[in-house]
């Protein structure tokens, strides 16, 4: 087990090394500049100093930099005893401003990127781990059921629904919620972000296909083992229904829902672009939008890192988990 | 039974999170806002961030918001020398900044010293060149910079001299420099750069005095001494790009970029925690993208004067949900709603006399397709706009009121010149273009369509034949794919020439218009200050924003002499006959229409929003009855 999470470690800058090499590469071949702005313009002199401060003009520089920057070593280099070489050493007054410097933004040039990712990450995680819940409990359940009385109504009914939820978008899912619960019936609020009332609908609109994937894996899932040798066991030794599902059946066929909660949570809670523009939030997800759109690179990058790493943690999360729901996984081998 | 325990606890936890965040009590007043860019009053360039640089930071002069006209701010009472070169303004005696401190002179002089220097850039620099020395000022500046990143490895062993000079320099300041083999250690050349920087930025302060026409008498007086007279300076002073800085806030956190020798200011400065103002109001909450709350300054000069005590922004994604939130009542007003959705739909009610929240007001702002009129286009071939009869046939033919009531469907005025009609007090509008629309009936139509034509004929492209390909480029989103169609469809018509669209998103789409790669491309410009200069220089030879790449000798040497003529009532006749030259006679561009402004709110309620085309909303005069 720890042999696997240092491995993983190991793994998580290697892996991040190359998704920031291709952001890096791909944020530099897409036309525009960050710098081009309508309205007034500096003078040509003002508008190199301004590309040799972000070193736009160096990408070779610049790309190494931002390692320096976002790794901490910079911010290492600061640190360093007096005995240190002194190419190697910096001063205090040259450090970042952040011990991971994801650097500024170019779009909102009173923030950071480290500030923006502060601001609204918690808002993200908060309603990604709240859909997530929902996702978890709605389909578990619906599965079940269904795989339960298989061919039966609850069982169709929940396959519908969740192809319902798999192929209609949030935009049209959440729309229509805000337009019922929120606009017309006026039992929620509209959108922000702040109070309780202000998670429900944008929670539940982004679960929903969520929860209908989880639906359709538990189902499957559960109607595999249904049929296997322990489960005949399990009632032939005489014990209830009940808790031949829950306690036998249900554990070996939550394992793909586990596997797919590792890349889903991290989805979920970094963001979605929609959710967010349909109920009015300060999340992360526009910022993969807008970031593009206005050239931000270091937005762009730092975002996309944010999101790289959840993803490779949450991997490992759900891989340790692994172990505990299933003692037949041995993480060794 | 264990597989719930974990979902328990993630519950608990997220509705945990919520019950440390409590709604506030509803300020006194709410508005919305879509994005601000930056606080930092220097370096504000949008119209919302504007209007927060004035409830936060006050010029030594201000704006009344309904007439313009020019009041005292920081300064109580100024004088100007008889030649219009020298400025004097007497500083209150008792101004502070929100934290208590004592706001003098000092605050201005380091405030424009840095404002004219490169590190910063602001984008209205060129306000602060009107002040004697200010742009000699500048390129000692940027020389200084020049001087220390010429000093790498690669050049020190080309040149000699440089050699020499850093041998010497570096004895004086004890550095040791001692080489590996032939070439410098790049150890002692950081070390060396380093120092020049800071003695650049000491020296700075020495050579601003030394070169530029601003001098602190006393902490209370301070002159200004101006490069040309300028009739509309006061105007300039009392905009944001003069505005001073707290110094003793922004010296903590001022500091030196160690690689590119240049002073930078950490945007720390400008949250909460840290920031003290000088305006009606202070900043006490900035929460990125959800929400900015501003509370009356104490120690502002007339207190009694700010109307609501309170201002809560409130930020939303797009303008459709700030209106979902504005007809829930969520916001006051809504200040400027650009074409929403069903922005054709709310003027057609309040037309029909359903709606009596609806204001609509035009603006400071011409929205108009940038012409090509450089000789030769992008890919090397002719440009076939470089001829004034095609320019004037292509602007001649388009109906521009059937653009605004049919495609924009917003009903905008309609305008035939660049300076919006009856914005400066004292400037009379040129006649400038004529369209079709201007046509009295349909004979004078089919006229003036037989007279472009005869036009393009006569330019060597009769019926359109011999043409390239118009291309039409304009930017994603806004509407403006639906005029660019309708223009299209016009020439197509009445010239009988092909054209193409051409789509690009933002960024790009700035990038191709400021380089000239184009034939026609959709602008906007909204005049900075009050007076036409700010419309009319545009088309100076080298301008920044010369889009349309017009040069014209004649045109600049008659905007000089302009600049130069006392006589306030002849300069202005002197813009308005260079107005109708770039408009009625070359046919640079092509003006649609001024911007409209809808304000929505209930006039019983809602008090003090002005609708002056200058559109400064200053919050503290708003006030809402409840």
């Amino acid at each position: 087990m720890l042999r696997l999470i240092f491995w993983r470690l190991v793994q998580l800058p290697l892996l991040l090394c190359v998704i920031y090499t291709a952001t890096f590469v791909l944020v530099w071949v897409v036309p525009g500049s960050p710098l081009e702005v309508e309205g007034r313009k500096p003078d040509k002199a003002i508008q190199e100093a301004m590309e040799a401060q972000y070193k736009l003009n160096r990408p070779v520089t610049l790309y190494f930099d931002y390692v320096e920057n976002i790794t901490g070593v910079r911010w290492l280099r600061t640190q360093l005893p007096d005995w240190a070489p002194a190419g190697l050493r910096l001063a205090e007054s040259e450090g970042p401003d952040y011990v991971f410097n994801l650097g500024p933004s170019m779009a909102y040039k009173d923030f950071t990127v480290n500030e923006i990712v502060a601001h609204s990450l918690p808002i993200s995680i908060q309603l990604g781990a709240a859909a997530i819940l929902i996702a978890l409990v709605v389909g578990v359940v619906a599965g079940v059921l269904g795989a339960v009385r298989r061919g039966g109504l609850v069982d169709n009914a929940t396959l519908g629904v969740a192809l319902i939820g798999i192929s209609l978008p949030t935009f049209v899912t959440g729309t229509v919620l805000l337009l019922v619960f929120a606009l017309q019936l006026k039992w929620l609020p509209v959108g922000g972000w702040g109070s309780f009332g202000q998670v429900v609908l944008p929670a539940i609109t982004l679960s929903l296909p969520f929860a209908a994937y989880i639906a359709r894996l538990t189902r499957l899932g559960m109607i595999d083992v249904m049929s296997s040798d322990f489960v005949r066991t399990a009632r032939a030794k005489g014990q209830a229904e009940r808790k031949v599902v829950m306690r036998h059946a249900l554990k070996v066929a939550f394992l793909p829902v586990l596997s797919f909660l590792g890349p889903a949570a991290a989805a979920a809670m970094t963001g979605s672009f929609v959710v967010e523009k349909v109920f009015n939030l300060p999340g992360m997800g526009q910022h993969f939008v807008d970031g593009v759109l206005n050239k931000d690179i270091f937005l762009i990058m730092g975002v996309v890192l944010v999101y790289a790493t959840l993803l490779i943690l949450f991997n490992l999360a759900v891989d340790i988990a692994y172990s505990f729901v299933d003692p037949r996984i041995d993480l060794e081998e | 039974m264990r597989l719930l325990v974990p979902l328990i606890l993630v519950g608990l936890l997220i509705a945990l999170t919520f019950a440390f965040e409590r709604g506030d009590e509803r300020a006194e007043l709410t508005l919305h806002y879509l994005s601000f860019e930056t606080l930092d009053p220097t370096m504000t360039q949008a119209s919302a961030d504007v209007r927060v640089a004035y409830a936060l930071f006050e010029g030594l002069c201000t704006f009344d918001p309904y007439d313009f006209t020019v009041q005292p701010g920081v300064a109580e009472r100024w004088a100007v020398s008889d030649d219009g070169l020298t400025y004097t303004f007497y500083l209150r005696k008792d101004a502070k900044w929100s934290d208590g401190q004592p706001l003098t002179t000092r605050d201005f002089v380091t405030t424009w010293r840095q404002g004219m220097m490169p590190d910063f850039a602001p984008p209205y620099a060129d306000f602060l060149m009107h002040v004697r020395g200010g742009k000699k000022f500048q390129t000692w500046c940027l020389d200084e910079l020049a001087r220390i990143n010429a000093l790498t490895k690669e050049n020190l062993e080309k040149d000699k001299g440089l050699q020499k000079w850093v041998a010497a320099f570096a004895g004086r300041h004890e550095i040791e420099l001692d080489k590996d083999g032939a070439s410098y250690k790049e150890s002692a050349l950081s070390e060396v750069r380093s120092l020049m920087a800071r003695m650049r930025v000491q020296e700075a302060e020495a050579k601003f005095a030394e070169l530029v026409g601003v001098r602190a008498i006393d902490d209370h007086t301070l002159e200004v001494e101006l490069e040309t007279p300028c009739s509309y300076f006061l105007d300039l002073v009392a905009s944001w790009p003069f505005f001073p800085l707290p110094e003793h806030v922004t010296s903590r956190f001022t500091r030196l970029d160690p690689t590119t020798h240049m002073l930078r200011r950490n945007p720390l400065w400008i949250k909460p925690r840290s920031i003290v103002s000088n305006g009606p109001y202070r900043l006490a909450r900035w929460w990125f993208k959800r929400e900015v709350l501003l509370e009356a300054n104490e120690h502002f000069h007339t207190p009694q004067r700010v109307k609501s005590k309170t201002v809560r922004m409130v930020w939303f994604a797009d303008d459709n949900t700030a209106y979902n939130a504005y007809a829930s009542g969520l916001i006051d007003a809504q200040i400027g709603a650009t074409p929403v959705a069903f922005m054709d739909q709310i003027i057609k009610q309040k037309r029909a006399g359903k709606r009596h929240d609806v204001h609509e007001a035009t603006s400071f702002g011409t929205y108009y397709f940038a012409i090509n009129n450089r000789p030769k286009l992008r890919d090397g071939s002719d440009n076939p706009f470089k001829d004034v009869r095609v320019r004037r046939a292509f602007t001649m033919v388009v109906d521009k009121r059937d653009l605004v009531t049919n495609v924009t469907r917003l009903h905008q005025k309609v305008s035939g010149v660049f300076v919006p009609p009856g914005s400066i007090p004292g400037y009379q509008s040129p006649p400038g273009q004529r369209c079709l629309s201007d046509a009295k009936d349909d004979d004078e139509r089919k006229a003036m369509i037989a007279e472009a034509r005869r036009l393009l004929a006569e330019a060597g492209y009769p019926g359109g034949m011999g043409l390239p390909k118009i291309e039409i480029l304009y930017n994603s989103g806004g509407g403006h794919e639906l005029v660019s169609q309708a223009l299209a469809g016009m020439w197509e018509r009445h010239l009988g020439v092909a054209t193409t669209l051409r789509q690009q998103e933002w960024k790009v789409f700035l990038g191709q218009r400021n380089k000239g790669h184009f034939m026609l491309a959709r602008s906007g410009w909204f005049g900075d200050y009050g007076d036409p200069t700010t419309f009319v220089d545009l088309f100076r030879t080298g301008h920044g924003n010369n889009d349309f790449g017009h040069s014209d000798q004649w045109y600049d040497n008659y905007l000089d002499a302009a600049a130069r003529e006392p006589d306030p009532a002849k300069r202005m006749k002197m813009l308005q006959r260079a107005e109708q030259y770039v408009m009625g006679e070359k046919f640079v561009m092509l003006p649609l229409y001024q911007y409209k402004l809808v304000h929505l709110f209930d006039p019983d309620k809602v008090t003090g929003v002005t609708m002056h085309p200058r559109n400064l909303q200053m919050y503290h005069y708003i006030e809402v009855k409840r």
